[in-house]
């Protein structure tokens, strides 16, 4: 099987993100900047082309208990310092194949750089200012 | 609460006096019961009510922020994403040191007489922290805390100006509540 190539994601195109229902108060489930969480070194998202909105909430199963956010390539680049980046990954173990994976980089501080105190906040900020609205509502029903 | 919000309470209620010879109570719709022994051959119930007339700004917007504190009682019941590495669960002593910190701010703000500056939303974040996140127009402010660090990052953006650092929460920062109000 030939390995999945790695594209350039267009700055128009949109990824989605997955936000476990559980984080939100259910009196009020707004996006929060608290939301924008990295995992390992980096936001895992899903690229538009090889992935819908609900395939995103899907993914992992019990697609009720996540929500999904749209974000936009080329506004998460004008943050200083984020980068997005096209990481597909098939034959991972225990993982499901997935196309569409995709990554941003740069929430933390840059490796060798010494701690800059509210940047993280400032990174966060800057997400919850362009991307605050749901794509799939947490209370959506599943498609 | 602070002594000076109490002595505002009691001037600002009208009071009835009922004498008896059992205890003394000072009744207050926020404060609840107060009791005390009086000093004399029998004992003297007080009692003070709160006054008919309409909450002040100051009453309003620390009922508020009381408010959005019990809500944020939820965080400490949030569990982790089965699909991230490493949970760090959210803690009483993080919710409280967010929480004391805000109080503290609000304090301040009110003996500086400002007014306005907006409630937060209190939320969950990242490896068990904790935010607040204050939303006024074209104006922001977010402050986390961080689980198991007596510290606490912010940034902060309005027009032609934006603030960010490290402090610790055990100090106050009126300065940032003005920054807001600004």
């Amino acid at each position: 099987m030939d390995a999945w190539p790695i594209e350039v994601i267009p700055d128009p195109d949109s990824l989605f993100y997955r936000v476990p229902t559980g984080w939100l108060r259910p009196s009020d489930p707004r996006v929060a900047p608290g939301h924008f969480r990295v995992n390992k070194d980096s936001m895992s998202c899903d690229w538009e082309k090889y992935s819908t909105a609900a395939e995103t909430r899907s993914r992992q199963g019990a697609p009720e208990r996540f929500a999904v956010i749209r974000m936009i390539a080329g506004p998460i680049r004008e943050i200083e310092g984020l980068s997005v980046v096209h990481s597909p990954f098939q034959g991972v173990n225990g993982q499901v194949d997935n196309r569409a994976h995709s990554s941003i980089f740069g929430l933390d501080n840059p490796p060798g750089v010494g701690a800059v105190h509210g940047r993280k906040e400032r990174v966060r900020s800057e997400l919850y200012s362009r991307f605050n609205k749901w794509e799939i509502e947490p209370s959506a029903p599943i498609e | 609460m602070p002594q000076s919000r109490l002595a505002k309470l009691l001037e600002s209620s009208s009071r009835e006096r009922l004498f008896s010879r059992t205890s003394y109570e000072v009744k207050d719709r926020s404060l609840g019961f107060r009791q005390r022994d009086v000093e004399r051959s029998g004992i003297e119930y007080v009692r003070v009510f709160p006054a008919a007339k309409p909450s002040s700004p100051f009453d309003l917007e620390w009922r508020a922020l009381e408010d959005e504190i019990n809500s944020a009682k939820y965080i400490i019941e949030v569990e982790g994403d089965p699909g991230l590495d490493g949970y760090v669960p959210y803690t009483r002593e993080t919710l409280a040191r967010a929480t004391d910190f805000l109080r503290r701010l609000m304090i301040h703000a009110h003996t500086a007489n400002v007014i306005g500056t907006g409630i937060p939303r209190i939320g969950p974040a990242e490896d068990g922290s904790i935010d607040l996140f204050w939303e006024k127009g074209d104006r922001t402010l977010l402050v986390n805390f961080p689980a198991g660090e007596n510290t606490g990052n912010y940034y902060g953006k309005k027009p032609k100006s934006e603030i960010s650092g490290k402090f610790d929460p055990s100090e106050s920062r009126p300065e940032l509540v003005f920054w807001l109000a600004d």
